[in-house]
């Protein structure tokens, strides 16, 4: 509860991305933004390396970033990839989240 | 870009019984210098219209609204440059939009601060437009001056708005100049107390924060549609506002009230504001946001919200005292 998981389809996908971004190594951003229908916005994007206020985490071979800020909305999360035409893409199970808008981008704690 | 002023409840009532001219220096207008490289994306996260067309020199109203699409607060956001913005609310509480923002600043690179001690914000309207603009800007013709244009000397604002019908225009300077800047602007033009704006922009069907613009309603119910952004995409409250007009699902609407001639009018002389509204069945289907009278008139304006049903023009409602109001627009 106190940390954030990757499973290892999430991790095998940034994987992909990464490569395909031409990154040598795979390094991950979790964080949170205000906005999005419920109040707060995930945000997930690949990055160079942590900021100074970043918690690292590593999982399955891949770094992942959370700034303190936005830590406190994400412990306990797990960070899930689901494929195929009903897929959602990156998937955020987020145990906080007393509400979650109908895309399943935002939420509200 | 919804680009239009907060409306009045109604656009074509003749005003002759009410000032038309003046200005007034508001009490407790909010001024918040909000800058920083994840500023204006923020607001725009955060309100219901489209900010990410500002240029430099432009503003937009626009509502902050929770998550429940209930109506925060609905600042005036200008963009004095990149990555510098003002923000100005008529908000009684101006700790409210303080907090709403903050409560949205996680990771933003965004910094709020108040400017009230400052600084003074003095609205024009009517005719008095032009006097603030031949003081600053030189011009008495303010027929080229676009709604939302902001215009800068030195440490001196204006902003171009609308109240009610009216040509308006929001004066914003620093507190030490106020006086001797309206020394020379508005010697012969009246000068309205609290009271009497209040009364005006009641007659002008203008909704205003801790009346109309409360957290009891959504925008759509108190005439903010043109406040809104249908294309912009996520916004906090989004998807309720969508649904509610998507569906045609919003309940009430922000309506004039007048008194009935008829009416014993002596129940109102004291304004019964947040009083509830009835049917003449006695079944409570609103209540009354705004009760005023005006001073040079004696006349009773009012706003309030009513149920669908009986907002139309004409409609006769009662208050809980038995005096009856007619809907006017």
């Amino acid at each position: 509860m106190n940390t954030i998981h990757v499973t290892r389809r999430a991790a095998d996908k940034a994987r992909e991305f990464s490569v395909k971004e031409g990154r040598e190594s795979c390094r991950i951003k979790i964080a949170v933004r205000g906005g999005g229908c419920s109040g707060l916005q995930y945000v997930l994007e690949l990055v160079d390396g942590p900021d100074d206020s970043d918690k690292v985490i590593t999982e399955h071979g891949i770094e992942v970033y959370v700034p303190k800020r936005a830590f406190v909305f994400l412990a306990g999360t797990v960070l899930d990839f689901s494929d195929g035409l009903n897929g959602k893409g990156f998937e955020f199970q987020n145990p906080n989240a007393k509400r979650t808008c109908g895309c399943g981008d935002s939420f509200a704690v | 870009m919804a680009t239009s002023s907060v409306r009045p409840v109604s656009q074509t009532r003749a005003l002759s019984n009410v000032a038309v001219d003046g200005y007034v220096v508001l009490p407790s207008s909010g001024l918040y210098r909000h800058d920083g490289p994840d500023a204006l994306d923020l607001l725009h996260r955060i309100t219901t219209n489209d900010l990410m067309s500002l240029h430099p020199g432009q503003a937009v109203q626009t509502v902050m609204v929770d998550e429940r699409g209930r109506i925060v607060d609905v600042p005036w956001v200008v963009m004095q440059g990149q990555d510098d913005l003002l923000l100005i609310t008529d908000a009684n509480d101006t700790r409210t939009v303080e907090r709403a923002i903050l409560k949205y600043t996680i990771i933003e690179d965004a910094c709020l601060t108040p400017l009230d001690s400052n600084m003074t914000r003095v609205k024009f309207f009517g005719g008095a437009v032009e006097y603030a603009y031949a003081e600053f800007a030189d011009t008495h013709n303010i027929s080229g001056v676009d709604m939302g244009d902001w215009l800068s000397i030195d440490e001196t604002h204006l902003l171009r708005t609308e109240f009610g019908n009216l040509p308006s225009c929001d004066l914003v300077l620093p507190a030490s100049d106020s006086e001797s800047a309206l020394g020379r602007i508005a010697t012969d033009l009246p000068r309205l107390s609290e009271r009497e704006f209040h009364a005006h922009r009641v007659a002008q069907g203008v909704p205003w924060p801790g009346y109309e613009l409360t957290g009891a309603v959504n925008p759509l119910e108190a005439g903010l549609r043109d406040l809104i952004d249908f294309d912009k995409g996520c916004y906090v409250g989004q998807e309720v506002i969508a649904r509610l007009d998507t569906y045609d699902k919003v309940q009430r609407s922000l309506v004039e009230l007048r008194c009935q001639p008829e009416s014993n009018r002596e129940n109102l002389t004291e304004p019964a504001r947040e009083s509830d509204l009835m049917n003449l069945d006695g079944r409570k289907i609103g209540w009354l946001s705004s009760s005023e009278i005006v001073l040079r008139t004696g006349e009773w304006v009012g706003l309030g919200f009513v149920r669908n049903g009986w907002d139309y023009v004409g409609s006769v409602l009662e208050t809980a005292e038995g005096c009856q109001l007619r809907v006017t627009g």
